[in-house]
């Protein structure tokens, strides 16, 4: 029986947190493998302005390229509107038996204003990233009941801070994978705010 | 006293009645047998390969008088305690030894391919200054091998809630702070296909890393008794 995590997000760009992280929550959850989907634009996003689809699916490519476990699907980007993730998971549901789904601390304290929530925890069980500095659970109702909470590392690098540094031509070695940086560097990407 | 310690908690006592109906066609005297066999190979890993470790046998207060010659051992802490109840096992170690190592490694006494090398990986693991947690389950989610350091309350609280199961115990430490490393699956022998499955494992030549020929002897007795259930 196949068992996978969804991993949503914006990835722009893709760093090293995500990828410790990913690779975490495989190793506790024991799933077969982790499917990164960024988003083509995101419904708690929807005003920021983000790297172009194909750049941050490029990145996340040739980050993942070399990991057996790791996967990443353009299905959000193909569909050329906003991401839903109940979406996503009813298309994912028609290959795969179990679905982990992936999210922030924080969004499980939102959760309840995602579309279809109870629909969405039919379809998949909800794995939080927890880290030691986050803080205490703010109120715990069905659905912070109804998810599991893994700890991750303490690995504090945010994709916002990593794009102000690029912008501000600070190094960002070891935040990225190094092909990563590359592509950053030779598309010229977060030069411009 | 030593920083690691490794406790060994019966899953036979506990479960007989289960055991006697999931291992169906085996005499009483023969699960016991059994079991005792799973014990000792434990110990058999542990000592003299594990230098610095404070090894504690947890065995049925009821049994004293059953406890086998090969127990009476100064390497090991003898502890009786009601051992139908997980929870006062857990509370009362708890109390005093828990507290005292920083290093704190429970096993159930019915797991069987674990090396000597395997439990140095655990230990290596714990030995860090952040909060962490080893576990190891079966192919079923129960929890076989759990460690950590730097006791919780919080954490050994959950774990009896959960009473062993991994899942149940992810779903309850919702504010655990420990991370997590999940090392490779353990058999643990509690029905007849994991008598099978423990008889294909004996059967390969690397089983001798963590079961000695002397082992192998006492479960080749059994194989041989029981040969008509491994079809």
């Amino acid at each position: 029986m196949s068992k996978v995590g969804i991993f949503g997000g914006t990835f722009d760009p893709i760093h090293n947190g995500h990828l410790i992280t990913a690779q975490s929550v495989k190793e506790i959850r024991n799933l077969e493998k982790i499917i990164f989907i960024p988003a083509y634009i995101s419904p708690h996003k929807q005003h920021a302005k983000a790297s172009s689809a194909q750049h941050r699916l490029n990145m996340l490519k040739i980050a993942l390229e070399d990991i057996p476990f790791f996967e990443c699907s353009d299905f959000e980007i193909k569909q050329h509107t906003i991401s839903y993730t109940i979406d996503t998971l009813r298309e994912f549901k028609k290959t795969y038996d179990e679905i982990e789904l992936i999210i922030g601390y924080d969004n499980i304290f939102q959760f309840h204003t995602w579309k279809e929530p109870e629909e969405i925890l039919k379809l998949a069980n909800i794995v939080v990233l927890k880290r030691k500095s986050s803080h205490p659970l703010d109120f715990v109702d069905k659905y912070v009941d109804a998810a599991t909470f893994v700890q991750t590392r303490g690995i504090e690098i945010s994709a916002t801070d990593i794009r102000n540094r690029v912008h501000a031509d600070l190094p960002i070695y070891y935040l990225v994978p190094e092909k990563v940086l590359e592509y950053i560097n030779k598309n010229k990407l977060y030069k411009d705010n | 006293m030593n920083s690691k310690a490794v406790y060994i908690l019966p899953f036979y006592f506990s479960h007989a009645k289960e055991l006697s109906n999931n291992l169906d066609g085996f005499s009483k005297d023969d699960i016991s047998f059994l079991f005792e066999t799973l014990y000792l190979n434990i110990l058999e890993n542990l000592i003299g390969k594990q230098a610095k470790i404070d090894i504690y046998c947890i065995w049925d207060e009821n049994r004293k008088d059953n406890l086998p010659d090969e127990f009476k051992n100064s390497n090991y802490n003898i502890v009786f305690s009601d051992v139908s109840k997980k929870k006062l096992i857990l509370e009362r170690l708890s109390s005093k030894e828990f507290l005292s190592h920083k290093n704190n490694l429970i096993i159930f006494s019915d797991a069987i391919d674990i090396r000597p090398s395997d439990y140095e990986q655990y230990f290596n693991l714990l030995n860090i200054e952040d909060e962490s947690l080893v576990i190891a389950k079966n192919k079923e989610n129960s929890i076989a091998v759990f460690g950590f350091n730097n006791y919780s309350e919080e954490i050994i609280n959950n774990l009896i809630l959960s009473n062993f199961s991994y899942n149940d115990f992810l779903g309850r430490v919702k504010s655990c702070e420990h991370f997590m490393h999940i090392v490779n699956d353990v058999l643990l022998v509690r029905n007849i296909d994991n008598f099978k499955q423990l008889y294909q494992e004996l059967s390969q030549k690397k089983s001798i890393e963590y079961c000695s020929q002397p082992m192998h002897e006492r479960f080749t007795h059994l194989f041989v008794e029981y040969k008509d259930l491994l079809k």
